[in-house]
């Protein structure tokens, strides 16, 4: 079974600086593997293991996924091989163009049975891409899957995680799949396969050689700020544990939730 | 030069941290010690990850790395769960002994348990009357037909009673030179005759330590390490590197005092302002972080030389000597900056600071280390 | 966007649905709703939709998402520019889906948008909850999804009838077999309507310190949250226990953080709870610059202060 696994690289959420006037800045952050989509990686990994195939992961993006470290990153926990589409273009690009990106590549690449996907994106988390792309490629396309496992008719037996309920569904393949961040924790990597990442095939492909260079942008990025704050009272209370204690209650009582 | 890690070496670093936030979590780092328990389950972890394997060659299930990415791992569990750095140190010297000098059978039986999670193998060297002068050891071993019969007794033998081998250094009363009169062999430590009286201890709880009396304990002679007298050079070989990876250890566990004492300084408010805005904190702080800058590059410039495979004579000992004292001075100073807080048996700053104690006497006192560094530095003035 | 078209509205949650079409009225248009059973029929008559679109001959077995197919061929035959969908799991599948079909970007998890000049523009979260982005769609059909509880319905006008109009069931081309459905057990907490909340964070220091704060909560008569890492990173407790950005979000009237440190990806649960308290050991934690009432000081000592100070009241 070949598997493409699609994962965004983007900058740490965990980096994100926000102004006195409430703007938003990622240029000091660290761009890393987005960690919702880790566990779509291992759940990939993991199926090949078992079923034999190999492990295609797809990132696009603009250049500073071209990262040599975060290629062995991903690499040294178990993909097979990573294809990088760089575009400047893909930085701020709508869900729409990425999955016609993305659906572009998987068709290229030919030959492959399941596109997963994590549960949503670390910066974004609109939870979209991933069936967009199954939806482009016309194929059987579910998310929140939280259990993949392979039938006795080659089939996928899926488990899959709704708000009330669990769903145990069976799927053909070719199919796309978005799991959920629980379906398995992503492995750390042992020194041996962080040193056979740097030798595993990387290829770079650009928007023209996918014949996606043109495709029009359906949305219109007009700010990014941060989010209003609540306005509190801010009171510092001081005192022993004990005095600090009765004096909050105090607080709430007047407040009247207590 | 270039002080920049490589990609690789950054991403064991992470993984390793991420695999000790996970499986060495500071609440079992300190309960392991309330228990005085040997971290069994963490070191577990650390082998099935691949830590253990690192610097083993290929064929015994190792993965190759230098001594700088050695020195990397030391730091990491050293400023995480400094337990584990402190025996993962103890094992590199057993370790390259018998990767150096061991027989393919040694070889295959103790470097592939070690890689698998064995404890590492014991180092028994120090007797009641022979500490810093090793040479002056009295265990025997009498050769009869096949086997050997070793009787003796060995001191501070740390982890002996949780390792499955000890590696004894024996004596040959025969031989006048005590240094060419020294063997070393692989003891299995479930031989009859082996008896281990615990001892308490200040710090280093979770790294026990043992008194072995060794009565009449017969082996097979095919279990000598090396030459027969020979044990003496032997072990000689590997004492640079055990002493570089404490150093790395004391390096991480300093790092890890300051973090506490830093964000300390920053949130603890007396006189109506943070402790840290008052001078004599700031002072405290600054140079705690010289210190730990200091130790950084001295241990990795020593790593570095090993790895050219330049000679690190006396550069190994200065670099022992200034990190055991500068990274007692730094957790000493945090436990300063912590107050009444640090002393408390809750705090790992207290944890650290008996622990670290003892870098300035085991793997070679301070003392030893100038005994080692001035001769070569006076002959190298003199030229 | 013609002022003669309509908007559609889709969810498989019925309560979802009429909060939809509530939202839809913004639109000041006439307000259609896909719907697949005779009650959801009612309810979204009874909120005032002014057309009701009821999907007929529905093959057992069918999963609520395979109305995509007739929910895209209704889209594309009524040229309806607008569609709202309610996001849940599911509702999230059909919105990607139809998105992908009409080549265009579902806008989702709208807080809130506006209609000028033609176009519509939204505003929702990115990066866990530390931003908002206001984007405009460009497509000439805009697909939103929207969350429970963000819209309110209309108030229900029981007996309302909407001209319904009988769709055929499109069958998917693709389908997965359904073989079993199990209900989760039912959360042992429902933390959007809890009155008061208290939250441990990574100030805790062991898993059995967590009896001190239980007790606390049970003097305070609250229910026990916490911040991610206790719950996805240790473990310590329940997943909808925690609060923030892929977990709860809170209205209750008191919040008290214990050991919160006040990252974003956490606070942005909070800021619905009408009195919000911390104790941190750290004077600078980003807490305290979003709270009401605030003690910098060891939680382990002001716990049980407070503990005893509730009893003796």
């Amino acid at each position: 079974m070949n598997i493409i696994v699609c994962l965004k690289i983007t900058p740490d959420p965990e980096d994100l600086e926000v102004g006195r006037d409430g703007s938003i800045s990622t240029e000091r952050a660290e761009w890393t593997i987005g960690g919702f989509d880790l566990p779509a990686l291992e759940a990939g990994v993991r199926l090949v293991e078992a079923h034999g195939g190999k492990v295609i992961v797809l990132c696009a993006g603009p250049a500073e996924i071209n990262n040599s470290k975060i290629k062995k990153d991903i690499l040294s926990r178990g993909a097979d091989e990573l294809y990088t589409i760089v575009d400047e273009s893909l930085r701020h690009a709508g869900t729409a163009r990425t999955a016609a990106v993305l659906a572009a590549a998987v068709q290229k690449l030919g030959e492959v049975d399941l596109v997963l996907s994590g549960e949503g994106s670390a910066d974004l988390y609109f939870q979209q891409t991933g069936v967009q792309v199954g939806e482009r490629l016309g194929w059987m396309t579910i998310n929140a899957v939280s259990q993949i496992e392979v039938g006795a008719n080659g089939a996928l037996a899926i488990q899959r995680t709704l708000e009330q309920e669990i769903e145990l569904l069976e799927a053909a393949l070719p199919a796309a799949i978005a799991v959920t961040s629980d379906i398995h924790e992503p492995r750390l990597a042992s020194m041996r396969e962080i040193l056979k990442a740097g030798r595993k095939p990387t290829f770079e492909w650009s928007l023209a050689e996918l014949g996606v260079a043109d495709l029009p942008e359906t949305i219109d990025i007009l700010k990014v700020e941060a989010p209003p704050r609540v306005a509190r009272k801010q009171v510092m209370i001081e005192g022993s544990p004990e005095e600090a204690a009765k004096a909050l209650l105090s607080h709430l009582r007047k407040e009247g939730v207590l | 030069m270039d002080f920049r890690w490589s990609e690789e070496q950054e991403l064991l670093v992470q993984n390793l941290e991420e695999l000790l936030h996970k499986e060495a979590p500071e609440s079992l780092m300190a309960e392991l010690d309330g228990k005085k328990e040997f971290p069994y389950k963490p070191w577990q972890a650390l082998a099935d990850h691949g830590i253990l394997a690192l610097g083993i060659p290929e064929e015994y299930g190792g993965v190759p790395a230098d001594i700088q990415t050695l020195t990397l791992v030391c730091e990491t569990l050293g400023e995480h769960a400094l337990p584990l750095g402190i025996i993962y140190s103890l094992g590199i010297i057993t370790i390259r002994d018998i990767l150096q000098f061991g027989s393919e059978e040694i070889k295959r039986e103790v470097l592939g348990g070690f890689v698998q999670g064995d404890p590492p193998v014991a180092l028994g060297i120090t007797e009641p009357q022979a500490g810093s002068d090793a040479a002056a050891m009295k265990t025997t071993a009498t050769l009869d037909g096949e086997d050997v019969i070793f009787n003796g007794q060995k001191m501070y033998c740390t982890l002996s009673h949780q390792a499955r081998y000890i590696l004894l250094m024996t004596r040959d009363a025969q031989v006048e030179n005590p240094y060419q009169g020294i063997s070393m062999w692989l003891l299995p430590t479930d031989t009859p005759g082996l008896r281990f009286n615990y001892l308490n201890k200040v710090g280093w709880w979770t790294v026990p330590t043992y008194e072995v009396f060794i009565e009449n304990v017969r082996m097979p002679r095919k279990n000598l390490v090396g030459g027969m007298n020979r044990g003496w050079q032997q072990l000689m070989a590997n004492f640079e590197i055990e002493r570089l990876a404490l150093c790395a250890a004391s390096l991480g566990a300093a790092k890890a005092a300051y973090q506490d004492a830093a964000a300390y300084a920053n949130q603890r408010v007396q006189f109506g302002k943070p402790i840290g805005s008052y001078q004599a904190v700031q002072h405290m702080i600054t140079d705690m972080a010289v210190h730990i800058e200091n130790m950084q590059n001295y241990i990795y410039k020593v790593a570095w030389m090993m790895d050219q495979n330049l000679p690190v004579r006396y550069e190994h000992a200065m670099c022992k000597l200034y990190v055991a004292r500068a990274s007692f001075e730094v957790i000493d100073t945090a436990m300063q900056i912590l107050g009444g807080l640090g002393y408390m048996m809750e705090h790992r700053v207290q944890r650290l600071w008996r622990d670290i104690r003892l870098m300035r006497i085991g793997g070679g006192s301070d003392e030893i280390m100038y005994n080692i560094a001035a001769p070569q530095l006076l002959k190298k003035a003199s030229r | 966007m013609s002022d003669a078209s309509q908007t559609l509205v889709y969810s498989e949650d019925e309560n979802l649905l009429c909060e939809l079409i509530g939202a839809a009225g913004a639109f000041h248009r006439p307000v259609a709703a896909l719907v697949t059973s005779p009650s959801a029929e009612q309810r979204a008559a009874e909120a005032g939709a002014n057309l009701v679109y009821r999907v007929e001959h529905i093959p057992a077995g069918t999963l609520s998402e395979d109305v995509l197919p007739t929910l895209a061929k209704l889209v594309h035959d009524s040229l309806f520019d607008v569609v709202l969908i309610g996001s849940t799991v599911r509702g999230r599948l059909v919105a990607g889906r139809l998105a992908a079909r009409l080549n265009t970007t579902a806008l989702t998890d709208v807080k809130s948008f506006t209609l000028e000049s033609g176009s519509i523009t939204i505003r929702h979260m990115i990066f866990g909850g530390g931003a908002e982005r206001v984007e405009r769609s460009l497509s000439p059909a805009v697909i939103l999804t929207i969350g429970a509880g963000m819209f309110d319905a209309p108030p229900a006008q029981p007996g309302r009838k909407a001209e319904t109009t009988p769709l055929e069931f499109v069958p998917p081309e693709k389908q997965a077999v359904l073989r079993e459905r199990k209900a989760l057990p039912p959360a042992s907490v429902n933390l959007a309507v809890a009155k008061r909340v208290v939250c441990p964070g990574r100030g805790i220091a062991k898993q059995e310190d967590l009896a001190m704060v239980n007790d606390l909560a049970r003097a305070l008569g609250a229910e026990v949250a916490c911040t991610r890492p206790l719950s996805e990173g240790l473990g310590w407790l329940p997943r909808e226990r925690y609060i923030g950005i892929s977990g709860a979000n809170i209205k209750s009237d008191l919040y008290l953080g214990l050991g919160v440190s006040g990252q974003v990806q956490h606070t942005v649960g909070i800021s619905g709870s009408r009195i919000v308290v911390a104790v941190n050991r750290d004077a600078n934690a980003p807490i305290f610059e979003q709270v009401d009432y605030g003690i910098a000081a060891d939680l382990y000592a002001v716990v049980p202060a407070l503990i005893q100070a509730l009893r003796e009241h």
